[in-house]
């Protein structure tokens, strides 16, 4: 009797001291402490209070996003000038096809001049346009590359490491802007509910946790469309744009944003209670662009 | 229940002294059928190899009268050859036989009730902890006017860890209930078909 006991006491213990450490050792809950973003508040009943903050705080942040996207774009760049000369000769048997009808003296001067204000034009906006979402390609395929093979590609490592460095930059800046906007706008019309979305959009940019592996990030803008209670904690809460859902990268980014939305940890929103028909319905913009500095 | 608290253990500070007491009472039992069940299939196992020793002994026209002096006694039909009077009728030795077989059966049997009980009982006890956690999370709602997810599914979840552990040890108790049964009876039918030949040997006054 005392055999099977203590093979069953240790059986058990074994199966206890397994649940106690080893099953919740196994999934790694490291926290990543994310820095404030930007989300913007639009309130659906109180639209004149709103609009005024929004233009302005929107209309300084695209100006400095937009400037930060060229020296990325510059890079891919250099690889595109270095095709264009074999392209180059091509319009150069056009040109001569054409003098062949037309007087030797006026096609010299004009093809010329011509093909290289005009071509480079054409090819480097087409080149932006198209660039834009090749860069994700390249850098998964990069990436993936570099655990394959790392000495494949040494130019492309170095690029990634400065569009990173660059990312890093844009961060930190759009980090401070995030941190500056609501005081430059406390002053406007009605300074206590804009106070209190500014506050509500910084309390709501702690809560977010958004997925950063997302592609073509500056895509996606989420919107919520919470319904709050007069406590200040939403009472329901929903995606507004369900038509992109089919995406799972949007997906999963409309989920973390419900999910700070629906975070116990950052109830009660800092909102008073006076003001609660402007706030009854909210509908918050989740926009993932500040965070990756895109 | 947020992060950190999902550990498994973590409902235990917060329990009442029900659910703990409803716990400890479930690992004990489990503890128990686990113990018997280890102990059940030892015994049955060694038990079964001497009666087919026997078997073939007797088979191999030997005297049951020398049985003894070549087997272990708590093997049933051993038992049997050595309680057995040596004059007697074959109706008496067959009663006889019968009552120190039915002894012997019985002891075999012990334990089996255990797990029978613990299969049926530990899913009951389970849930009376499970019922008893929900009922005082829903007492705590009682005087709330906002309700949240949170207020209910802590409680719950810490509640449905006695049904967990209810059926933790009832499954066991129940497939180890069966398998030892099954072989109980094929136990039985060589201590039987030994008892049978034994009692014939003797009542031929070999």
């Amino acid at each position: 009797m005392r055999g099977p006991l203590s093979i069953s006491f240790f059986l058990h213990l074994a199966v206890i001291l397994l649940a106690y450490f080893g099953i919740p050792l196994l999934p790694d809950r490291d926290l990543i402490v994310e820095p404030p973003i930007v989300v913007e508040v639009v309130q659906i009943d109180d639209v004149s209070n709103v609009p005024t903050p929004k233009p302005v705080t929107k209309k300084p942040e695209p100006p400095k996003e937009k400037p930060k996207p060229p020296p990325p774009a510059p890079k891919p760049q250099p690889p595109a000038p270095k095709p264009e000369p074999k392209p180059a000769p091509e319009p150069e048997p056009k040109a001569e096809v054409v003098p062949e009808k037309k007087p030797e003296p006026k096609p010299e001067p004009k093809p010329e001049p011509k093909p290289e204000p005009v071509k480079p034009k054409p090819r480097v906006q087409p080149q932006q346009v198209t660039q834009k979402p090749k860069p994700p390609q390249r850098n998964d395929f990069d990436s993936l590359m570099k655990d394959l093979a790392p000495t494949l590609k040494e130019t492309a490592k170095k690029e990634e490491k400065e569009q990173e460095d660059l990312k890093l930059d844009d961060l930190a800046k759009s980090i401070q802007e995030a941190i500056k906007q609501p005081s430059k706008f406390s002053d406007a019309s009605r300074p206590l509910t804009i106070t209190e979305i500014d506050a509500l959009r910084q309390h709501i940019a702690k809560c977010w946790n958004p997925p950063i592996g997302a592609r073509e990030a500056e895509n996606l803008k989420i919107e919520i469309e919470v319904t709050m209670n007069p406590d200040a904690t939403p009472r329901a809460a929903s995606i507004a744009s369900r038509t992109r859902l089919s995406d799972p990268f949007y997906q999963a980014a409309a989920e973390s944003a419900l999910r700070a939305v629906n975070n116990r940890r950052c109830w009660p929103y800092p909102l008073s209670r006076e003001t609660y028909d402007q706030w009854r319905d909210l509908t918050l913009i989740f926009d993932p662009k500040e965070l990756l500095g895109l | 229940m947020s992060g950190t608290d999902m550990s498994w253990f973590a409902w235990w500070s917060e329990a009442d002294w029900i659910i703990r007491s409803v716990f400890i009472i479930l690992v004990l039992l489990s503890l128990a059928s686990w113990t018997m069940m280890i102990q059940k299939v030892f015994q049955f196992k060694n038990i079964s190899k001497f009666e087919r020793l026997v078997r073939q002994y007797l088979l191999g026209s030997n005297s049951p009268r020398t049985l003894v002096l070549h087997h272990p006694v708590h093997v049933p039909s051993v038992h049997l050859a050595e309680e057995l009077p040596d004059h007697a009728e074959l109706s008496e030795l067959n009663e006889f036989a019968g009552q120190i077989l039915r002894e012997k059966k019985l002891d075999l049997e012990s334990g089996l009730t255990l797990l029978a009980t613990i299969g049926n009982s530990a899913p009951f006890i389970g849930l009376f902890g499970t019922v008893w956690g929900i009922m005082h999370a829903l007492q705590a709602l009682g005087g709330v006017e906002q309700i949240s997810m949170d207020m209910i599914a802590g409680p719950v979840a810490e509640a449905l860890v006695a049904t967990a552990v209810g059926l933790m040890a009832a499954i066991p108790a129940v497939i180890g209930y069966n398998f030892l049964l099954r072989k109980l009876r094929r136990l039985n039918a060589l201590i039987d078909g030994n008892a049978v030949r034994i009692v014939n040997h003797w009542g031929r006054g070999d």
